[in-house]
């Protein structure tokens, strides 16, 4: 069978799979129930529903990290009532025929997320950041609580544990303190490293009390400016002051501070009783899902006022309570309301809710371009972009825009230069090499409007409108030959893909 | 909306550009008469050009010799076109253009950390832990001085190298730096300074007027409520015109005489510089070249300083000295101020492996063109280094005296959301003396 005739199949014949009925409490059902009433009582109603097809390109971005293929919206469609939770749990759970893959995809997107969390872009990163992402991807895999995952992080014996966190964010401990307070609590201390803090009651004491905790870790770079260790654990020198030891909120040092510091601190950060953790990891979670942060100033959650943060507290003892399990916390997330309310639309509450359009990340527009073009992904193909470096390079030249949020659109003229005009493009519209623009436009089965159609599917994840289809006839039917004709749909592919909602998940 | 409609969107002037783009591909390069003409009509606009020292150049080495103290090491002075003005020996070529240069020897800043004290310097304000998204230097001149009506943008950035993630902040992608890369460095081979992608996918650039349509079509369905659709819109707007029309030719370095090529240095600093050059003759408000490494040493001289200094200097000393005298000979040094400065100095004192550390307590920085009365040494330090003697200047003065120096009142604000954000922060005086 030819290439084109087998992604024809792949194009329009779907898997009939019909998923079972799961357990009703073991997929974050009842936590997702909670959630729409909590929401209720601050936002009032929620805004009207998205469309199904608008619902798939959401949770497979947010879920598997790239845009569904064709074949995998027509089974979503073919599901029933429950389509949408059915297909959340596929995606979160791994139910159905193509669990292996799910959940691969779906713990390597977790894990370049918060490998991103954990070293945000323009961090000077001291070596590759592969082996973290290895780590948090097999701790994602497993499915380890997230509360196990930052003690892992927090009690570290060596700077190469925990996939080397330590010694990527710089290797002292005064960067280290830093970064956890920031991750886990959303407290930024940085600048209670020289001074005490001019907006917030943070002390120098404060921050080097933490740092404190990781003054004996073997490895620390010297800094001619940096801190330097006592030579007894659990204290640290800095400017000619000794700090010792001293966890936040607290105003007296540890007791016994050489015995397994480290230790103690990760069961204080990671305790139920920790006012800012499991609040900080469902905010992170929410963002990361609904775009904004249920408080938005999610790193410097110590600003927000108690009315400010109540749901959110209230959320991250709901998770705390559940085990910290991260996959039934995003299954809840992706099944209410919230989630799915449709872009752009308001409540019509003081206190009102809206979903913007959320950017998505450079390997989410790598992978998504991958889908959409059928590019060659195994390793053994040598025109596959995936290996030769196509990706890297999307992949860094994006890297080097991104927003501080999901909704801040950050990208600039290099990287639309790159889209516009990029290898990855050049190919893509090109009739000669494109497998897609092939079996869309070579297909014999297709007519004119069934071209474009596929084409906005496996783009945008939904169909042409009228007034688009009107426009495009139009355009197609000034095209004077044949030829032209048929390069004209690598035009209309070029436009889908440097659209704003390409990058912009609606 | 129908497709017909879609297309009237673009204007005749859309149609003449993309009509000028492809005859671009024949005549040699259609901009310059144009510029010329402009160029001889009205004064050039103001510009400035940020060479940008990664790494903290050591101020004994460079501006502020201090031969016979123990501090000042093996390093010697040398007397300059100013009588009284002396520089350190590596240097030769900035001596000469030393009647348009104004030095000041007494910066007084705080911070000993490169990510912080580049965050300082990059942006005029003291880092504070993320509490506002400070917009650095570059994006501050474009969002003042950028034309309205100019294909290129306000901010190309050379070969970038900088400790920290810095960009518009607040300013938007609007204002966020053209990155342009070199990608070799080798003194032997070209230094090919680069935008990647700026040939229209597939070849025909008349293709760019449909994709631009098709493009417009698909817009509708953005919310226009949306932030980032807007900001997406506006990028892209930009990216087109810069495909349109090349760049204006700005990048074809091959244009410039071969003996002008070569006094700026054949590596990606001096090239750089040379496209600086280029870009503003071509109304781009603020270009910014990095140096932050040479083939021997960097600026970060912890370690056996003076050998790394006078190797890096080697490659800043053509390039910035045959800068100031183009930038003259066009007609356009009025118009251009020059900055010369890095994150912080050196320690005074030599360390054990012969190097010199972080110093902010007292270093150098370098003005000249644009408003600055050149020819002038402003601050002192004390006869070992130690410490500023005379009229210190905090970050805060140099970003005040900087803006007055290109004709923008130091003393206004911008807009974050409904919050005005000063330009430059609290305590930020002009330098008079500086000024002419």
């Amino acid at each position: 069978m030819s290439k084109p005739v087998v992604l024809l199949m792949l194009l329009t014949v779907a898997v009939v799979w019909r998923p079972g009925t799961a357990f009703a409490d073991s997929q974050g059902d009842t936590l997702s129930q909670w959630i729409d009433e909590r929401g209720e009582q601050v936002w009032g109603n929620p805004p009207a529903p998205c469309s199904d097809l608008t619902f798939v390109r959401r949770v497979y971005l947010d879920l598997v990290g790239r845009v569904p293929s064709v074949s995998e919206i027509r089974d979503f469609q073919t599901l029933g009532e429950d389509r949408r939770e059915l297909l959340v749990n596929e995606l979160v759970f791994g139910e159905g025929p193509r669990r292996d893959t799910y959940t691969r995809l779906s713990a390597s997107s977790l894990a370049r997320h918060w490998r991103r969390v954990l070293i945000p872009p323009g961090t000077v990163v001291t070596g590759s950041v592969r082996g973290l992402e290895t780590w948090l991807a097999d701790a994602f895999r497993e499915g380890k609580p997230y509360d196990e995952m930052m003690r892992e992080i927090t009690q570290i014996q060596s700077p190469d544990a925990a996939g080397g966190y330590y010694r990527l964010v710089g290797g002292t401990p005064e960067t280290y303190a830093g970064n956890l307070s920031r991750v886990m609590l959303g407290v930024r201390l940085d600048c209670a490293q020289c001074h005490d803090h001019p907006f917030t009651d943070w002390k120098q004491h404060d921050f080097w009390g933490l740092a404190a905790f990781y003054s004996d870790i073997n490895g620390s770079i010297d800094n001619p400016d940096g801190s330097r260790p006592t030579g007894k654990s659990g204290e640290i020198r800095f400017e000619g002051e000794t700090y010792r030891a001293k966890v936040l909120w607290e105003d007296t040092a540890l007791d016994d501070a050489t015995r397994a510091p480290r230790v103690r601190l990760a069961r204080w950060m990671t305790s139920p009783q920790n006012p800012n953790f499991s609040a900080t990891a469902v905010n992170r979670f929410w963002q990361l899902l609904v775009g904004r942060g249920l408080y938005a100033d999610i790193e410097n959650l110590d600003l927000a006022n108690e009315d400010e943060r109540a749901f959110l507290d209230d959320l991250g003892q709901k998770f705390a309570a559940d085990g910290f399990h991260v996959q039934r916390l995003i299954a809840a997330i992706c099944k209410t309301n919230w989630y799915a309310a449709r872009a752009m639309s308001e409540t019509d509450s003081d206190e009102t809710f809206r979903r913007e359009l959320k950017v998505i990340s450079p390997e989410q527009v790598f992978d998504s371009l991958e889908q959409s073009l059928h590019l060659p992904i195994s390793r053994i193909d040598p025109a596959a972009p995936r290996w030769t470096g196509a990706r890297a390079q999307m992949v860094n030249r994006l890297g080097e825009a991104i927003g501080e949020t999901p909704e801040d659109y950050a990208s600039g003229i290099p990287q639309a230069l790159m889209m516009m005009n990029g290898p990855v493009t050049s190919d893509a519209i090109d009739l000669d090499r494109s497998r897609l623009l092939r079996a869309v436009v070579e297909s014999p089965f297709f007519d004119e409007d069934k071209r474009i159609e596929t084409l906005y599917l496996a783009v945008l994840t939904r169909e042409p409108s009228e007034a688009e289809k009107q426009s495009l006839t139009e355009y197609l039917d000034n095209k004077p030959d044949e030829t032209t004709r048929r390069k004209a749909f690598g035009e209309i592919l070029w436009a889908l893909l440097n659209s704003p909602e390409f990058v912009l998940c609606r | 909306m129908s497709m017909t409609r879609s297309f009237e969107t673009f204007s005749r002037r859309d149609l003449f550009r993309i009509a000028a783009a492809s005859l671009g591909g024949i005549s040699c390069s259609p901009w310059l008469p144009k510029l010329a003409r402009a160029a001889g009509t009205k004064r050039p606009p103001k510009a400035c050009i940020l060479l940008w020292m990664a790494g903290g150049p050591s101020q004994m080495e460079t501006l502020d010799p201090k031969p016979g103290h123990r501090n000042g090491g093996p390093t010697q002075a040398i007397s300059t076109a100013v009588p009284g003005i002396e520089l350190s020996q590596n240097l030769p070529g900035l001596a000469t253009q030393m009647k348009d240069v104004a030095l000041v020897r007494s910066m007084k800043t705080r911070e000993g950390d490169h990510g912080r004290a580049t965050q300082l310097m990059m942006t005029g304000y003291r880092p504070m832990g993320g509490m506002t998204d400070y917009p650095v230097l570059g994006s501050l001149i474009s969002h003042r001085l950028k034309p309205a009506d100019s294909p290129l943008p306000g901010f190309v950035s050379i070969a970038p190298f900088r400790f920290g993630n810095l960009g518009s902040g607040f300013l938007g992608p609007d204002h966020s730096p053209l990155v342009v890369s070199g990608a070799s460095n080798d003194p032997n081979t070209r230094a090919n300074l680069t935008v990647e992608n700026l040939e229209v996918a597939g070849g025909n650039p008349d293709a760019l007027l449909e994709r631009q349509g098709l493009l417009n079509m698909l817009r509708q369905g953005a919310p226009s409520s949306s932030p980032a659709a807007l900001k997406h819109a506006s990028v892209y707007d930009q990216a087109m015109r810069m495909v349109e029309t090349r760049g204006e030719g700005a990048f074809e370095l091959d244009e410039e005489p071969t003996e002008l090529r070569d006094a700026y240095g054949r590596n990606r600093f001096g090239q750089g510089c040379l496209l600086a050059r280029r870009l503003v003759e071509r109304g781009v408000p603020f270009v910014e070249v990095s140096l932050d490494a040479a083939a021997q040493g960097s600026w970060d001289s912890h370690v056996d300083n003076f050998s790394a200094v006078s190797s890096m200097c080697e490659v800043l000393d053509p390039a910035w000295s045959t800068l100031l005298k183009d930038l003259r000979d066009r007609g356009l040094l009025d118009s251009t101020l020059v900055v010369w400065m890095g994150e912080f100095g050196r320690t005074p004192q030599i360390n054990p492996n012969r190097g010199r550390d972080h110093f902010p307590d007292a270093w150098s920085v370098a003005l000249a063109g644009g408003s600055i009365a050149g020819g002038q040494v402003y601050g002192k330090t004390s006869a070992d280094g130690m410490e500023v003697s005379d009229n210190p200047v905090t970050a805060s003065d140099l970003y005040a005296t900087l803006l007055e120096g290109l004709g923008i009142d130091s003393g206004g604000d911008n807009a974050m959301g409904n919050r005005p954000i000063p330009l430059v922060d609290e305590g930020g005086t002009p330098i008079r003396e500086l000024l002419g």
